[in-house]
């Protein structure tokens, strides 16, 4: 289990966190939805090991997240290939020192469940937009981690790759079940692929209220009421009614 | 693209060729004084008198020597020296801004302070030479480990690695576009170092040929000279590119950016000159 307790974190005058606490249950599916400078992605960013808090912990299974684990995978919104090595060496490369063979055929296995078997010494470049990103899944997943954490993974992508991509990665969760953690600020994407949807909010970044979707997965996009969820959370963030600038009294 | 690279190449060569054949026309009628400019003719002439005699590969092998000598010499205390400052921000507050005020001083003002101290031989050379490689590769070393996608360098860390094996997979990796372009920038200026230095004082080498053919009278030695330095420089040159193309063919716009850079290189070349 992933426990977030009491975690804040201040970037000189500016409060990204004021004291969140999240629990995460493995295999769960949990998507952080806010407007910008709630401190989502800082969330995400503690609970990789890249930054830390202030104040409060992340552990898990017990064991406290000071910096990267290999138990912890990270999507970025952006692929962050290097562009000096093959897709496939990209994927090896978060395999680190484990002998040269199974390394390989690791890779090769990641790249064929993300659909890229074909591209495996193609160049960084050579991909599009949505190859590129489902390589860095690839390469996230390789190593099998217990969390994957996903920043905005499918922002940067046209709705149809957007599309694919969502249906490929829960695909990948039936087998793994990895606990996934991820970030967006498409409330359908959140909607679609979570368990719970965790709604944010800026200065101070906290979180503001959580909903349990208990639909069956695969969902359609159009579901009648994941639109009454969505309606929901639209409100939490403000966005429902135009004009409407009051803040929110209440918290969980 | 070879064939396209090919016609682009070539027509390169038009100008040259069309003004040599002018130039050969102006001697050839007299328009042109031989004392003065002697005709290409004149100049290959005295080329092959040169080279037929053995004395034109002494004057060669030891310029060639010298510059690569010296630019060795500069190239491995930049690399050490640019690692340094582009890696750690204390290192670069320590020793940059000297660095950079010793660039300042024009290349020839140490000539006098080189002989006193190394004599007028191989060392004062070499070292001069070695000064005007090291600030291209150092900036340019200096500045690619600092432009190395902090992106990248997250990436690693979340997968494990540090130190050595963060140097290694990424740092080294990334810097390699802007240090082959510093490379190729303290070539071109260890080539127009070496020229000054064997202005100071040598019996041997290209530079020698070009004052001998002024003090002695004989202008076909020096166009030859001036010739044969620039056919050695760009062919070393050409061959430090394409070892350099060899390391990056994975980067996308290596050709642009590697031009662009010449190009600020070439106007940093101007200020140090």
């Amino acid at each position: 289990m992933l426990q977030i307790k009491r975690v804040s974190k201040r970037f000189e005058a500016f409060e990204a966190l004021a004291s969140v606490d999240l629990a995460v249950d493995r295999g769960e599916i949990v998507g952080i939805v806010g407007t910008s400078g709630c401190g989502k992605s800082t969330l995400l960013r503690i609970v990789a090991g890249l930054e830390t808090p202030n104040s409060g912990s992340v552990t898990l299974d017990g064991v406290a997240v000071t910096s990267p684990r290999p138990e912890v995978g990270l999507v970025f919104q952006e692929p962050r290939l290097m562009p000096w090595l093959s897709v496939r060496e990209n994927v090896e490369f978060a395999l680190g020192k484990r002998p040269r063979d199974q390394r390989r055929s690791l890779a090769e296995a990641a790249l064929a469940r993300v659909g890229l078997a074909t591209f495996a010494d193609a160049l960084p470049q050579q991909l599009s937009g949505g190859m590129a990103q489902r390589a860095a899944i690839a390469r996230a997943l390789v190593a099998r981690p217990a969390v994957l954490l996903l920043d905005e993974p499918f922002s940067a992508l046209d709705a149809f790759t957007r599309f694919s991509l969502q249906d490929h990665l829960l695909d990948i969760w039936r087998t793994d079940q990895p606990t996934m953690l991820f970030v967006t600020h498409d409330i359908e994407e959140a909607l679609v692929l979570s368990d719970r949807v965790v709604v944010m909010h800026a200065k101070p970044g906290r979180i503001h209220a959580q909903y349990r979707i208990d639909l069956p997965r695969p969902r359609r996009r159009t579901e009648a009421s994941l639109q009454n969820w969505k309606e929901r959370i639209l409100e939490d963030l403000d966005l429902a009614v135009k004009g409407g600038a009051a803040e929110p009294e209440f918290a969980i | 693209m070879p064939r396209r690279l090919a016609r682009t190449g070539a027509i390169g060569l038009v100008l040259p060729a069309l003004l040599l054949a002018l130039w050969e026309g102006l001697s050839r009628f007299g328009v042109a004084p031989p004392n003065l400019l002697p005709a290409p003719s004149a100049v290959l002439k005295s080329i092959l008198m040169l080279w037929r005699s053995g004395e034109l590969w002494g004057h060669i092998e030891i310029t060639l020597i010298r510059v690569a000598l010296g630019f060795l010499l500069g190239m491995a205390v930049a690399t050490v020296l640019g690692a340094l400052t582009g890696y750690s921000a204390l290192w670069r507050r320590l020793l940059d801004p000297f660095l950079q005020s010793l660039r300042s001083i024009p290349s020839m003002a140490w000539i006098p302070l080189f002989v006193l101290w190394l004599g007028i031989f191989e060392a004062s050379k070499v070292t001069l030479i070695a000064v005007g490689a090291f600030f291209p590769i150092y900036l340019n070393t200096m500045a690619g480990i600092q432009q190395v996608d902090r992106k990248l360098v997250e990436v690693a860390r979340i997968h494990g690695y540090g130190g050595a094996a963060l140097v290694r997979r990424v740092l080294l990796p990334a810097t390699l576009p802007a240090y082959i372009i510093g490379l190729r920038g303290g070539l071109g200026l260890a080539w127009m170092f070496v020229v000054a230095a064997e202005f100071m004082g040598a019996s041997e080498g290209l530079g020698f040929l070009l004052i001998d053919g002024q003090q002695t009278g004989r202008p076909a030695n020096i166009i030859a000279s001036i010739l044969l330095f620039a056919i050695f420089g760009k062919a070393s040159d050409l061959l430090l590119a394409m070892l350099g193309r060899r390391f990056v063919a994975w980067q996308d716009s290596f050709e642009t950016a590697e031009e662009k850079k010449a190009h600020a290189a070439d106007q940093a070349r101007l200020q140090t000159v």
